[in-house]
């Protein structure tokens, strides 16, 4: 039996949209990863400790509220201080193509915006911790 | 406390790299919560977490939900725990619980890690439950099964199953249509159990709205001291019950495989018309040998 793969999904902030969210947790479900899905309206505090607990490989933070610069690194730089920044970080939602560049430059692994196939998005992350 | 250590360790044991202290020192207290799907078994793990939690106590939960075939799973129990994501005293793991039974096999090895690690309370909560995910009894201290007014009639909580592996009853939802029926339905399975030294007693809440939540804890203490003064009388018949599952388990997984194969034989031999349900049965169990 091959090593399980666990993620983490949440929604970071003030934004209720969670059609998205699920949705990718349902295919990555699909592909046979264990998904802990954490739900709505989290604190990056709430959604470190959650991936730390659950020792997860990958978060995947669903951000559609335009604050995703700000929560991004709040959530990075609780990564470093619990020493846990071997954790990979990905971002789906509405990114505008100028954050993206910097959202890479600080750690976030990929961004998969509006039209991602769901496919590459999960192929990716299997890469992404092979 | 180191979270990541634990958090690792526990990985450890599920991809089965690692196999930890297997009997338990019964320093913790551990709850069970069990019960059907959508009765509201988290919302109750979360209020009796908060609880123990606010008041400062070493907290581990353990959430189990159901994986799919392919061993993907949707683990969303930790939906209700926000709140307590934030506390340093606790600790939250989810599991996929792909084995029978309603809780992972490895539920108990967690258990025994974190009593070792000096957790203080220790909550577990089983899948959405029928009638036969019992194991979760044999590994904790206090169990408890959460029921909702109008799952059923009378008869339905006569069978046997999760009813009988009660220490605490509880119905949650208590606002909504027939809650004092359901009430005394329980006491009446209950009264008729006869007299024995610990009287399960029942309990209302409405665990959204925190109604009923301090009843219960008492309730839960009150178990707790009952089950220490018990301790070396519960805990043989507790082992006896988890070595029967446990070694049922690992025989199950042995044959497995040559199961298969003999079912497949057996399924074109009556189709062929060459045998019935009967003889084949008969044929395999004379064909699998319990060399070990």
């Amino acid at each position: 039996m091959s090593k399980k793969i666990r993620i983490l999904i949440a929604k970071p902030g003030l934004d209720g949209h969670d059609r998205g969210a699920k949705v990718m947790a349902n295919a990555f479900r699909d592909s046979g990863v264990e998904v802990i899905y954490t739900g709505l309206r989290q604190t990056p505090l709430q959604i470190v400790n959650a991936a730390i607990q659950e020792d997860v490989l990958v978060i995947g933070l669903s951000v559609l509220s335009g604050a995703h610069m700000h929560l991004c690194k709040e959530v990075l730089k609780l990564l470093k201080e619990k020493k846990a920044f071997d954790i990979n970080v990905v971002v789906g939602g509405i990114i505008p193509e100028k954050d993206i560049k910097e959202l890479k430059r600080i750690g976030i692994k990929s961004v998969f915006g509006p039209g991602t196939f769901m496919k590459d998005a999960v192929e990716f992350v299997k890469k992404l911790v092979k | 406390m180191n979270s990541r250590e634990i958090a690792k360790t526990i990985s450890k044991i599920e991809n089965n790299e690692l196999k930890v202290n297997s009997t338990r020192n019964y320093n913790a207290h551990v709850i069970g919560i069990t019960g059907p799907l959508g009765v509201g078994k988290s919302t109750l793990v979360f209020q009796i977490a908060k609880h123990y939690a606010d008041a400062g106590i070493k907290l581990g939960i353990i959430l189990n939900d159901p994986s799919s075939e392919n061993g993907g799973s949707f683990l969303g129990d930790r939906i209700r725990m926000q709140k307590l994501c934030e506390y340093d005293n606790v600790f939250i793991r989810s599991l996929s619980a792909k084995d029978s039974g309603g809780v992972a096999k490895i539920s108990g090895e967690i258990i025994n890690l974190l009593e070792e690690k000096g957790f203080e309370k220790i909550i577990i909560e089983s899948v959405g439950a029928g009638q036969s995910e019992i194991e979760i009894a044999n590994i904790v201290d206090t169990c408890i099964v959460v029921l909702m007014p109008g799952l059923g009639d009378e008869i339905q909580a006569l069978k046997s199953g999760i009813n009988e592996i009660a220490d605490i009853f509880v119905v949650n939802k208590a606002d909504i249509n027939q809650a004092e029926r359901t009430l005394r339905e329980l006491e009446m399975l209950v009264n008729m159990r006869g007299k024995t030294s610990w009287k399960i007693p029942i309990v209302k809440t409405i665990a959204i709205k925190h109604k009923g939540i301090n009843e219960l804890i008492e309730k839960i203490e009150l178990h707790n001291d009952y089950f220490k003064k018990n301790l070396t009388q519960i805990k043989k018949s507790k082992l006896r019950n988890e070595l029967n599952y446990l070694i049922k388990y690992e025989i199950n997984k042995k044959i497995d495989k040559k199961l298969n194969k003999l079912i497949e034989t057996s399924v074109q031999d009556i189709i062929n018309n060459n045998s019935d349900v009967n003889n084949a049965i008969n044929k395999v169990v004379d064909k699998i040998k319990f060399e070990s």
